[in-house]
């Protein structure tokens, strides 16, 4: 197997500082009109990576905060500028001072011979470049990961999909992970986790049903909330499945049923499901209802009691099953904690 | 822009995806899909893309600039 740990690039750089006339827009301001240019898609895109941006050009300061008032680069992304008519090698030096990085921590974005020049040849260190450049120099010398590919549930499933390249079938794959599930029933340590759960998950949720914590330990008193902790050969996903059966009348009710993205593509809400249904039975409950909410991205879940064998009830997106008909659904082998 | 790419993209975000698509534009760029996107990627290049340069991968440009290194 593949035993790859992702390894993180040093990190050579920290700031990008831009030009405005023709670098930003085409045009100069204060001489007709301007045209945005993509690049600021492009600045935006690496603000909200953590880089950070600023401004150093020859223009009236007035002027040019006014003019991003209706550009897509507004001020609210630019951490740093120096807008005047002195030369940009001192004003590369203020930056770098009152940013507390060293000018090798530089880039300087211009479109004019003349500026990148004197900038190559005066500050050696500041790596000046023309705008087409851009992102280039910033794939090779900034971290532009989401904040998604730095944790380690990520790593895992990376490791996990580039290791699934060997198998034939995805049976195959699923069952070579020997997948652990571990479901307890109202454990009143999991109560925040819970919450957080109905909170936070969107796609493999039926409902939607948003809790509190103590809303959650209100349910735990007199209704069955299921969690879910899985792990397997890669490591421990926690807790990540969540099941409320809430009794209503005569009915036992699906209250909420959701899993965290995290663990989908792996059979284990069937596995979940047989596990709750099975449960269900042996607690001599006969019928269970569930229905399907559409909310906030979680269209792929439309058809899943469908799919488990629920039959449709009269009431749209209702469905029922008995639990002595009930037939288990995963095809995997999952071991039990 | 290349073709392949786009369609790759499109086949595992299931929208809409052009230059100056990235994980802020679309909504469905989350670290599932992203591993799937190098995994189907690999697939269609017959490439493998080195483990520290996955995580940069996070714009249309980038896949491009990233994925055309190593075909």
């Amino acid at each position: 197997m593949k035993n790859g740990v992702i390894i993180k690039r040093t990190m050579k750089k920290k700031a990008i500082i831009f030009d405005c006339d023709n670098t930003l827009w085409d045009g100069v301001l204060g001489e007709g009109e301007i045209i945005t240019k993509d690049i600021q898609k492009d600045a935006i895109f690496l603000a909200n990576r953590g880089v950070i941006i600023g401004l150093c050009s020859k223009n009236n300061e007035a002027d040019v905060i006014e003019a991003l008032k209706t550009q897509p680069l507004t001020m609210d992304y630019i951490s740093i500028a120096r807008i005047n008519w002195e030369n940009k090698v001192h004003n590369l030096r203020e930056i770098a001072l009152e940013l507390n990085i060293g000018l090798d921590a530089i880039v300087f974005v211009d479109d004019s011979d003349f500026e990148i020049n004197l900038i190559k040849s005066a500050l050696p260190e500041v790596m000046a470049i023309y705008p087409d450049d851009l992102m280039n120099v910033a794939n090779e010398y900034f971290d532009l990961s989401g904040s998604f590919t730095k944790t380690q549930q990520y790593k895992e499933n990376f490791i996990r999909a580039r290791y699934s390249k060997d198998f034939d079938s995805i049976d195959d794959y699923l069952n070579s992970l020997d997948m652990t599930l571990k479901i307890e029933v109202n454990n009143f340590d999991h109560v925040e986790r819970v919450a957080e759960l109905t909170q936070k998950t969107n796609q493999f949720n039926l409902t939607g049903y948003r809790y509190t914590t103590n809303e959650i330990k209100t349910l735990m008193d007199d209704n069955l909330v299921y969690s879910l902790s899985v792990k397997d050969k890669f490591g421990d996903n926690g807790l990540t499945g969540i099941c409320i059966i809430r009794r209503i009348y005569e009915d036992y009710v699906i209250d909420v049923l959701l899993l965290s993205c995290r663990v989908l593509g792996r059979q284990i809400e069937y596995a979940f499901m047989d596990y709750i249904i099975n449960d269900l039975k042996g607690m001599g409950i006969e019928r269970v209802v569930g229905n399907y909410k559409e909310s906030y991205k979680n269209e792929q879940v439309k058809d899943f009691y469908r799919d488990c064998g629920f039959n449709r009830m009269a009431a749209k997106d209702w469905y029922s099953i008995n639990t002595s008909d009930y037939k288990p659904k995963s095809k995997i082998h999952f071991n039990y904690e | 822009m290349n073709d392949r790419i786009i369609k790759v993209m499109e086949k595992v975000f299931k929208e809409p995806i052009d230059e100056n698509s990235n994980l802020d534009s679309v909504d469905s760029w989350d670290s599932l899909n992203h591993v799937n996107m190098i995994v189907q990627l690999e697939r269609e290049f017959n490439i493998t893309i080195p483990d520290d340069v996955v995580g940069n991968m996070t714009s249309y440009k980038l896949v491009e600039l990233n994925v055309m290194k190593h075909v």
